[in-house]
């Protein structure tokens, strides 16, 4: 119960801390600008690249890539300004539970990611005119929270390695990146050189919008719903990884071996 | 004649901040009315309680800040319209760590904010060592800043407040978070500052500071003068009173309001010791206020009680205390 | 004189502290190498690998432009951080050289970002590099990074004056890509979008750009396109030095010079 109590305060927590920083303007840019842009610019370099490919491809893509932003940018910064700002070992001493407060801290970028990549898929239709005439929309919205999950479970890890490295936000960065040519979202995993395959079937998404093709073009759910399932089973390796790290740091921490680091 | 270093004539300020998006806007009056002289070759000392105005004159005189109204001329020119020029003859230092970088050495500090003061490069570097010198961080000052202490910091900062000679130096509480001795030590820097001519305007919330070093102090309290003149000057205002000063146990805020009601009370402050309250009361008759302490400290316990003439430090106290309700 | 010697002490100082500073590098090199690779993905996969150009010059705009909007974005801000915006407001220096210094040291790392990415590409498509015509080619260039350090030279101040610039930053960064036509030609955007484009300097410059390295679907007005591209940067220009006044005093009225 004050397990539930602290997931949801940590929920509010983090929703108003972004409002604190990023003002209505702020937000919204980062919101609305970021996601919309990248979903045009790369179909209309895709389009135009390819000589009149497919817009739907790179709609989907870049739409589903978006919760990257949330799931890495998000997660990492709530730990990152927590060390900043001083109020993690306050946090570390509480007794509340551990597990609570660290999935706490990053359902609030579910969410918001689920919403920008909405968003995303929103303006894509509007733009480009995606064709969801087969798609199975209950599938497609599966898709959407199993790589929202997903993203979040690398996130968490990168945060907890946040607490110990200044330089994770350079990580981030360089995953995020790593997405964009990686996971199937511009082309085909398949066109990669072979190490780049390997990197990809490591991280989270590419299952995940692999599943999110199969739901527009409208395959049968059976086809999609194993990659779904080992997208999450990948979002939850990280995550644990991640909780593991945490705890880890907490007894340092505890013994003022993570002194340094604060 | 020669012009006053700083005049400042009703000087106002008033702050207007807004909430956020539609919340509406608040304003907080900084600076009622402030009327101030400093001749040149002064130290001069600008006292006042937290939040008093304090920081907000030395910005408008600094060209940092505009008043909303009055006029503020330092050196002889208006600062709501002075430049660049002004900013040349003046130096300042804000008390405290920050403004400086922090990833570099302090020379490259002191180096870099040469060039923003426009000293030719040979000019600089001669003075540079000179104040290395005197400020007495010879040894580190090719170290990272980051690596300095807070005194060293600070000690950095008079460096740098002082590069190009300013005939007229700020220091806006410079003492701030050293301790004893490095505080100590940078008076006696600013003091040998003053008496080699150049003129200083330090603020400061602490007395002692200023009864020891400055030639003549204003105290400044919700963004008025209240009292100035030579440190002696202002103590003599407070002449008239007597000091009953005591340490006690069990005090409590009605009790303290108590005592600010006994007929004639001017002053109460209570300093919290580790174990005991030091309580100091100032009125006009202290011997009858000896005799009525029994009875309204009801049961509270006092020892060591004395009875004392003023310092400055009681004036100060006197002179922000809050009016007896 | 002076000013000169503030300009040139910081361009030198922030190159240092940029160089030392493990961000500058991954937005120098990987930034243009990812772009650059998916750009090249694409532009192999269909019919249109006679158009590499824009993945391999392309690559290098998109690591400039990053590398200078977020360092100007964050220009004053920093100092603002560090508490030396106060210094820096009440020196008899104009702030605006302090930025101008700071601002050219990101360039100079934008450029190195450029060249490092046309030197990838240089090594495995030569055949790209035979078609540039030079002259132009190195002209379209050079007022580009004008344009560039114009637009910085607004964002500082603006930046400085709202509290998200962080946010905004992160928001601007893709439209440019998509305005300037750094990846693929202005002309294939919607109508309505094309006067927004054409008011971003950059884009004549980067057309005239492309159009020098045998990327233009018409004959290439080179004095038209870097005339356009010029009269926008000295529109900038004019601009930031608005900003800048505007940040003073309004910082000089609000006491809110060392808030962040
Ligand atoms: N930028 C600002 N915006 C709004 N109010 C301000 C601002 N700066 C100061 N104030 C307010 O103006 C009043 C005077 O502040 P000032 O900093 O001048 O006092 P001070 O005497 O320097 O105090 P301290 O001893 O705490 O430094 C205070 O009430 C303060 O809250
Ligand atoms: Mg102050």
């Amino acid at each position: 119960m004050t397990g539930l109590r602290l997931f949801a305060h940590g929920c509010l927590y983090q929703y108003r801390a972004l409002f604190n920083w990023a003002t209505p303007l702020g937000y919204a840019s980062s919101k609305l600008l970021v996601p919309v842009f990248q979903v045009v610019f790369f179909v209309q370099l895709g389009v135009f690249a390819t000589g009149g490919g497919d817009p739907t491809y790179f709609a989907i893509g870049n739409a589903m890539q978006v919760t990257a932003l949330n799931g890495i940018f998000g997660v990492v910064m709530t730990v990152g300004n927590e060390r900043q700002f001083g109020t993690l070992p306050l946090l570390l001493a509480s007794p509340a539970s551990r597990l609570a407060t660290f999935l706490g801290r990053s359902a609030f970028h579910v969410v918001d990611g689920i919403i920008s990549v909405v968003i995303a898929f929103a303006v894509a239709q509007l733009l480009f005119g995606l064709r969801l005439a087969h798609a199975d929309l209950p599938l497609l919205a599966a898709s959407v929270v199993a790589v929202a999950l997903s993203t979040c479970g690398i996130g968490l890890l990168l945060g907890s390695c946040s607490l110990v490295s200044r330089d994770i936000l350079l990580v981030a960065n360089l995953v995020y990146f790593l997405f964009l040519v990686v996971a199937g979202v511009n082309f085909p995993v398949t066109r990669l050189p072979g190490a780049l395959q390997v990197v990809s079937r490591g991280l989270p998404m590419s299952r995940g919008i692999a599943a999110a093709r199969l739901a527009v073009a409208g395959a049968p759910a059976s086809r999609a719903l194993p990659l779904l399932g080992q997208e999450l089973l990948v979002g939850a390796a990280y995550a644990a990884a991640g909780y593991l790290l945490f705890r880890v740091l907490e007894g340092w921490a505890r013994r003022g071996g993570l002194q340094e680091a604060f | 004649m020669s012009v006053a270093a700083v005049e400042l004539r009703a000087l106002r300020k008033v702050y207007r901040h807004r909430h956020g998006w539609g919340r509406g806007s608040a304003e907080t009056v900084a600076l009622e009315s402030v009327d101030l002289d400093v001749p040149p070759g002064e130290l001069f000392g600008l006292l006042g309680p937290n939040g008093a105005g304090k920081t907000t004159v030395v910005k408008i005189c600094t060209t940092l800040l505009l008043p909303t109204a009055g006029t503020a001329r330092v050196l002889g020119e208006d600062v709501s319209q002075a430049g660049r020029q002004l900013r040349q003859r003046i130096g300042f230092v804000f008390g405290g760590e920050r403004g400086l970088y922090w990833r570099l050495s302090g020379y490259d500090n002191l180096r870099y904010f040469g060039d923003l003061y426009r000293l030719p490069p040979d000019r600089a570097r001669r003075r540079i060592d000179e104040l290395v010198q005197l400020v007495g961080l010879e040894g580190r000052i090719h170290d990272r800043v980051e690596r300095y202490s807070r005194g060293m910091k600070q000690r950095l900062h008079l460096a740098r407040g002082l590069l190009h000679d300013p005939e007229l130096l700020f220091l806006d509480e410079p003492t701030i978070g050293l301790d004893p001795v490095g505080a100590r030590d940078l008076r006696q820097l600013v003091r040998g500052l003053a008496d080699r001519g150049t003129t200083v305007f330090l603020t400061t919330h602490a007395m002692l500071e200023a009864e020891a070093i400055c030639d003549r102090i204003a105290v400044v309290h919700r963004g008025r003068i209240i009292a100035a003149g030579a440190p002696d000057v202002v103590r003599r205002q407070g002449a008239d009173l007597g000091v009953v000063e005591f340490e006690a146990v069990g005090i409590d805020d009605r009790l303290v309001q108590r005592l600010r009601q006994l007929p004639g009370v001017e002053a109460v402050q209570v300093v919290a010791g580790e174990l005991t309250h030091r309580v100091t009361v100032q009125c006009p008759d202290p011997a009858s206020l000896v005799l009525q302490l029994g009875p309204c400290l009801d049961g509270a316990l006092a020892v060591g009680l004395r009875v004392r003439e003023p310092t400055l430090e009681d004036a100060y106290i006197r002179l922000v205390a809050e009016p007896a309700p | 004189m002076s000013v000169w010697r503030v300009i040139r002490r910081t361009w030198l100082i922030q190159l240092r502290l940029r160089v030392a500073f493990p961000i500058s590098y991954f937005q120098v090199l990987l930034q243009p190498l990812v772009f650059g690779g998916i750009g090249l993905l694409l532009y192999s996969a269909g019919g249109r690998s006679a158009h590499l150009a824009f993945a391999v010059i392309g690559g290098g705009l998109v690591g400039l432009w990053s590398v200078t909007l977020f360092n100007a974005g964050f220009d004053i801000q920093a100092e603002r951080w560090a508490g030396t915006l106060e210094q820096l407001m009440g020196c008899p220096t104009p702030l605006a050289a302090v930025i101008v210094g700071k601002i050219a040291s990101s360039l100079c790392l934008g450029l190195a970002s450029l060249a490092a990415n046309l030197a990838v590409g240089w090594v495995f498509f030569p055949h790209l590099f035979h078609r540039i015509d030079a002259i132009p080619f190195a002209i379209s260039g050079a007022l580009t990074l004008l344009a560039f350090f114009a637009i910085s030279l607004v964002i500082a101040p603006l930046f400085a004056w709202t509290r998200t610039a962080g946010a905004l930053a992160n928001g601007m960064e893709t439209p440019a890509y998509l305005l300037g036509g750094f990846m693929f030609p202005v002309a294939i955007l919607a109508g309505w979008v094309q006067p927004l484009a054409g008011l971003f300097a950059p884009s004549w410059t980067v057309r005239a750009l492309y159009a020098a390295a045998g990327e233009s679907a018409s004959r290439p007005d080179y004095p038209l396109w870097w005339g356009l591209g010029l009269a926008g940067t000295a529109v900038y220009l004019a601009l930031s030095a608005g900003l800048f006044h505007l940040l003073e005093t309004r910082a000089r009225r609000s006491g809110r010079i060392g808030f962040a």
